[in-house]
C-alpha cells in the first residue's frame, strides 16, 4: 500500500472514530426519559413561607384514537405537586420523585391563584424568567380559586387543560390582543412604573358534573406585582375599546324604539395625553368606530335615514359611557392600566419626571375627555328588519 | 518579508469586513444595556464619529501598501520602539481573539448547548480555526461572502416572521438619557465593534487596492455592516420594548417570541446558527491576525507550527480572562473602551503622522 493510500485511509478511520465517539450532545433526552409539561399551576401553601406548585403532563402514551379508553376514562393527563420555598426546590423535588424529567418547552401557561397573586407575584415570575428552557411567551392567566383544580379540570373540547387555556385564549385575542398577556407582556409592565400590570382572569365554573372556563376578565396589579383588583367581564369593554385595535365584538343597546346590537367591524383609539394649566393630567380618547348592524328590534316608526343617525347616536353614547365607566373604575383603584403614563413618559419625559412619584395619585385625579365617532356603513344581508313598515321606508 | 504570500480579492476583503461587523451585531447586550431604546440612535452616531478613523486607517493601508501593522510599526518607530507597540498589538490581537472565544463559548452554551462544558466548545472551534490558519488568508476569508449573504438573508426573514410584534412606541421617547450615557454608549460602539476593524491593518498587504478601490471597499463593508447591527437593534427594540435591558442575549429571546400561528414559532435555532457561523468567522480572522503577527515579529514563516500552540494559548487564555459572564459584562462596559481607545485610535493617527513626514524625507533624500 502506498504512503498516500495509507494517509488516506487512516484520515479516515480516525474521522469515522470521532464521529462515532463524539456525537450527540451532554444534555440529550430521550424521548421516553422525558415528560411535557402543558401548564404549571402556583397556588398559596398553608405555610407562609412555602408555594404550592402544581404541573401539568400531557400524557404521552399512544392510546389508539377512537377507542373507548382515550376520549373516555383515560385521564390524558398527570398532575404533579409538591410544596417549596421556591419554585426550582419544588420542580427539582418532582424530578427527584419521578421516573421520567419534565420538560418544560412546551408549557403553554402559567397559573396564578388570586390569593397568591393578592401577595405579589414577581418574586414567582424570576424563576420562569430566567429559565433557559421556559418561553416568555407563555401565557400568564390569574385563577380565581385554585390553580391545581384548573389544571385537573377534564374540559369538553380539549383534554388537557393547559392546551384548552391556550387555545381558548387565543381565540379572545382576536378580539383584541389585550386578552392574551404574556410573560413578557407582564414582566415589561411590573418594570415599567407608568402603566399598571394586567392578567387574563379566569374562573372554573361548576355546572353539575361538567367544568365550564370562565374569563371573567383581567386581574390589575399594583407596580409591586400584588393584584388589587380586577376589571370585570363589563368594564373589560370599557378597557379594549380604549386601548383600540378592536377587530371583533359587540355593542348593544337600548333606547325607546327597540333594541340593536352591532358587530364591530374595527375600533381604533387615539390617544393624546397632555398637562393642563393646572398641572392636572388630561387625557382624551378619540374613539373611531366602524359597526354594523347585526340586530335589529322594534325600531317601526323612524325611516331608514332616521334609524341610522338614530343609532350612530345611541352608540355613541353606549361607547362613550362604557369607556368612562371602566375609566373611572381604575381611577378609584388607583391602577394606570391603560399606559397614561407611559404615553407622558414616551412624549412629554421632562413633564413624566415631575409627575412619576406620585403617578397613581395623578392618575386619579385626571380628566378624561372622550370623543366618540361612530360610522355604520352596513346594514348587513337585508335592508330593512321585519318588524318595519313598508310606507313609511319608502319615504 | 511577507509571512503569508495569498491573495485575496477586493471583494473577499469587503464581505470580510461585513461579516466582521456583523458578529458584533448579535451580542449588543452590552451597548443597550447602557443607552436603552436610544441605541439604535448611538449606532449611527458612532458610525459617524468612526468614519476619520477609517479615514486613517485607510491612509495607512495606502502608505504602505505591501506591509502588515506589524511592519509599519518597525519601519515608523524604529527596530525597539517598534517592537514594544508590536508586542502590545500582539497582545491586543490575542486578547480579542480570546474574547470572542470565550464568547462563542458563552453562548452556544447557553442556546443550544446546555450542559456542555464551554472549554469542549472552545477548543472544537479553535481546532477547526486552526485549520482556517494554517492555510493562511486565502481560505481565512474564503466564507466571507456565503456567511454575510445568509445571515443578511435570515435578518431578513426574522424581521418579516416578528412584523406582528413590533411596537414603534418603544422607540419613545428619544434623547431623554442623560448626556453622559450618549457619550459613553457611542465610546462603546465605536471602540468595539467598529475599532476592531484594525485588524484588517494586518491583512491589506493580502489585497492589492489603489486608493479609489481602497475607499470603495472600506467604505461599503463598514456601511453594510452597520446597516446589520442597525436592523438587528432596531428589531429587538421595537419588540422587546423596557425589557431590553435584562437579558444576556437580547436577539435570542426576540427570536424566540417569533409566534405565527401554532406551526412558526421556536425558531431562535436560527440565532444559534447566525451566532455560530458570524463568531466563527470573526474567530477565524482574529486567530489568524494573531498568529500572522507572532511570526512576523519574529520574522519567521512557519505558520502551521506557530498555529497550534497559539490556539492552545487562546484558549486557556480565554477560560482565565474573567471568573464570571457578570464581571466579563461589568469590565465590556466600563473598562474595555478605555484600554481599547488608544490602540484603535491614537497608535494609528500617531503612527499615520509619522509614517507620512517619513516618507516624506525620503522622498526628499531620494
Amino acid at each position: 500500500m502506498s504512503m498516500r493510500l495509507f494517509k488516506k485511509t487512516a484520515a479516515l478511520g480516525i474521522l469515522i472514530s470521532i464521529l462515532a465517539g463524539f456525537s450527540g450532545c451532554w444534555d440529550s433526552k430521550e424521548i421516553d426519559t422525558i415528560q411535557i409539561v402543558t401548564g404549571v399551576g402556583l397556588d398559596k401553601a398553608e405555610n407562609d413561607e412555602y408555594v404550592d406548585i402544581s404541573i401539568q403532563i400531557a400524557k404521552t402514551s399512544p392510546s389508539a384514537p377512537g377507542t373507548k379508553d382515550s376520549n373516555g376514562n383515560g385521564d390524558s393527563k398527570i398532575i404533579l405537586e409538591s410544596s417549596k420555598q421556591t419554585i426550582l426546590e419544588g420542580v427539582a423535588e418532582l424530578n427527584l420523585n419521578n421516573s421520567r424529567s419534565p420538560i418544560f418547552h412546551h408549557n403553554q401557561v402559567l397559573l396564578i391563584s388570586a390569593d397568591l397573586a393578592k401577595e405579589g407575584i414577581t418574586e414567582y415570575l424570576d424563576a420562569f424568567m430566567r429559565d433557559r428552557e421556559a418561553r416568555l411567551e407563555v401565557l400568564v392567566v390569574i385563577v380565581d380559586g385554585e390553580a391545581k383544580e384548573m389544571l385537573q379540570a377534564d374540559f369538553e373540547q380539549e383534554k388537557v387543560s393547559g392546551i384548552f387555556l391556550r387555545r381558548t385564549i387565543r381565540l379572545l385575542s382576536n378580539v383584541t390582543p389585550e386578552y392574551s398577556v404574556r410573560m413578557i407582556d407582564l414582566a415589561s409592565r411590573l418594570r415599567d412604573e407608568s402603566i399598571s400590570p394586567v392578567a387574563t382572569l379566569v374562573r372554573l365554573e361548576d355546572n353539575d358534573d361538567k367544568k365550564n372556563l370562565l374569563v371573567e376578565g383581567m386581574a390589575v396589579f399594583d407596580s409591586e406585582g400584588k393584584m388589587i383588583g380586577n376589571i370585570d367581564a363589563d368594564e373589560m369593554r370599557g378597557y379594549v375599546w380604549a386601548m383600540g385595535k378592536v377587530e371583533q365584538g359587540r355593542v348593544a343597546v337600548e333606547c325607546e324604539y327597540g333594541r340593536a346590537a352591532f358587530q364591530i367591524i374595527s375600533m381604533d383609539c387615539k390617544r393624546n395625553v397632555k398637562l393642563n394649566e393646572k398641572g392636572q393630567v388630561n387625557v382624551s380618547f378619540d374613539v373611531d368606530a366602524t359597526l354594523n348592524i347585526g340586530e335589529l328590534r322594534g325600531f317601526e316608526n323612524l325611516t331608514p335615514s332616521e334609524l341610522i343617525s338614530h343609532l350612530i347616536e345611541e352608540t355613541e353614547g353606549e361607547i362613550e359611557d362604557t369607556i368612562k365607566g371602566t375609566f373611572q373604575s381604575m381611577q378609584d383603584l388607583g391602577a394606570d392600566i391603560y399606559g397614561v403614563g407611559l404615553d407622558l413618559k414616551r412624549h412629554h419625559p421632562k413633564q413624566w419626571d415631575k409627575l412619576k412619584d406620585r403617578w397613581e395619585d395623578y392618575f386619579s385625579e385626571a380628566e378624561l375627555e372622550l370623543d366618540v365617532n361612530v360610522r355604520i356603513p352596513g346594514t348587513g344581508q337585508i335592508k330593512k328588519s321585519l318588524e318595519m313598515e313598508d310606507g313609511e321606508n319608502e319615504s | 518579508m511577507r509571512v503569508d504570500k495569498g491573495l485575496i480579492t477586493g471583494n473577499q476583503f469587503m464581505f470580510s469586513i461585513i461579516c466582521f461587523i456583523q458578529s458584533s451585531s448579535l451580542l449588543t447586550s452590552f451597548l443597550t444595556s447602557v443607552t436603552l431604546q436610544d441605541s439604535w440612535l448611538i449606532v449611527i452616531f458612532g458610525a459617524i464619529f468612526f468614519i476619520p478613523v477609517i479615514f486613517i486607517y485607510r491612509e495607512i493601508m495606502l502608505l504602505f501598501p505591501d506591509k502588515n501593522l506589524i511592519q509599519i510599526l518597525d519601519e515608523v518607530y524604529g527596530p525597539i520602539l517598534g517592537k514594544v507597540f508590536g508586542i502590545i498589538y500582539i497582545w491586543f490581537f490575542l486578547s480579542l481573539t480570546s474574547l470572542n472565544v470565550l464568547d462563542l463559548g458563552d453562548f452556544t452554551k447557553l442556546t443550544i448547548m446546555h450542559e456542555t462544558p464551554s472549554v469542549v466548545l472552545m477548543i472544537m472551534c479553535v481546532l477547526v480555526a486552526s485549520i482556517a490558519v494554517r492555510h493562511g488568508i486565502g481560505l481565512v476569508t474564503k466564507y466571507s461572502t456565503f456567511f454575510s449573504v445568509t445571515v443578511s438573508c435570515l435578518l431578513i426573514i426574522s424581521v418579516l416572521l416578528l412584523l406582528n410584534q413590533i411596537k414603534l412606541e418603544n422607540f419613545l421617547p428619544i434623547l431623554s438619557l442623560p448626556f453622559k450615557k450618549y457619550v459613553q454608549g457611542t465610546h462603546l460602539i465605536t471602540t468595539i465593534p467598529f475599532g476592531e476593524l484594525l485588524v484588517f491593518l494586518m491583512i491589506h498587504p493580502s489585497v492589492k487596492l489603489n486608493r479609489k478601490q481602497a475607499t470603495k471597499y472600506l467604505f461599503w463593508g463598514f456601511g453594510l455592516g452597520t446597516v446589520s447591527i442597525l436592523v438587528v437593534l432596531c428589531q429587538n427594540i421595537a419588540v422587546l420594548g423596557n425589557m431590553l435591558d435584562m437579558f444576556a442575549l437580547p436577539t435570542l429571546v426576540t427570536l424566540r417570541l417569533i409566534n405565527l400561528g401554532e406551526a412558526l414559532s421556536r425558531m431562535e435555532v436560527l440565532f444559534s446558527v447566525i451566532l455560530i457561523m458570524l463568531l466563527f468567522f470573526k474567530i477565524s480572522v482574529l486567530y489568524y491576525v494573531s498568529v500572522l503577527a507572532v511570526s512576523q515579529m519574529f520574522n519567521t514563516n512557519q505558520l502551521r507550527y506557530l498555529s497550534l500552540a497559539a490556539g492552545a494559548l487562546i484558549v486557556c487564555y480565554a477560560l482565565t480572562l474573567y471568573p464570571s459572564p457578570v464581571e466579563h459584562a461589568e469590565s465590556a462596559k466600563n473598562i474595555t473602551p478605555f484600554v481599547w481607545t488608544p490602540i484603535e485610535f491614537l497608535i494609528p493617527l500617531l503612527t499615520l503622522i509619522l509614517g507620512k513626514f517619513k516618507k516624506r524625507k525620503q522622498l526628499k533624500e531620494a
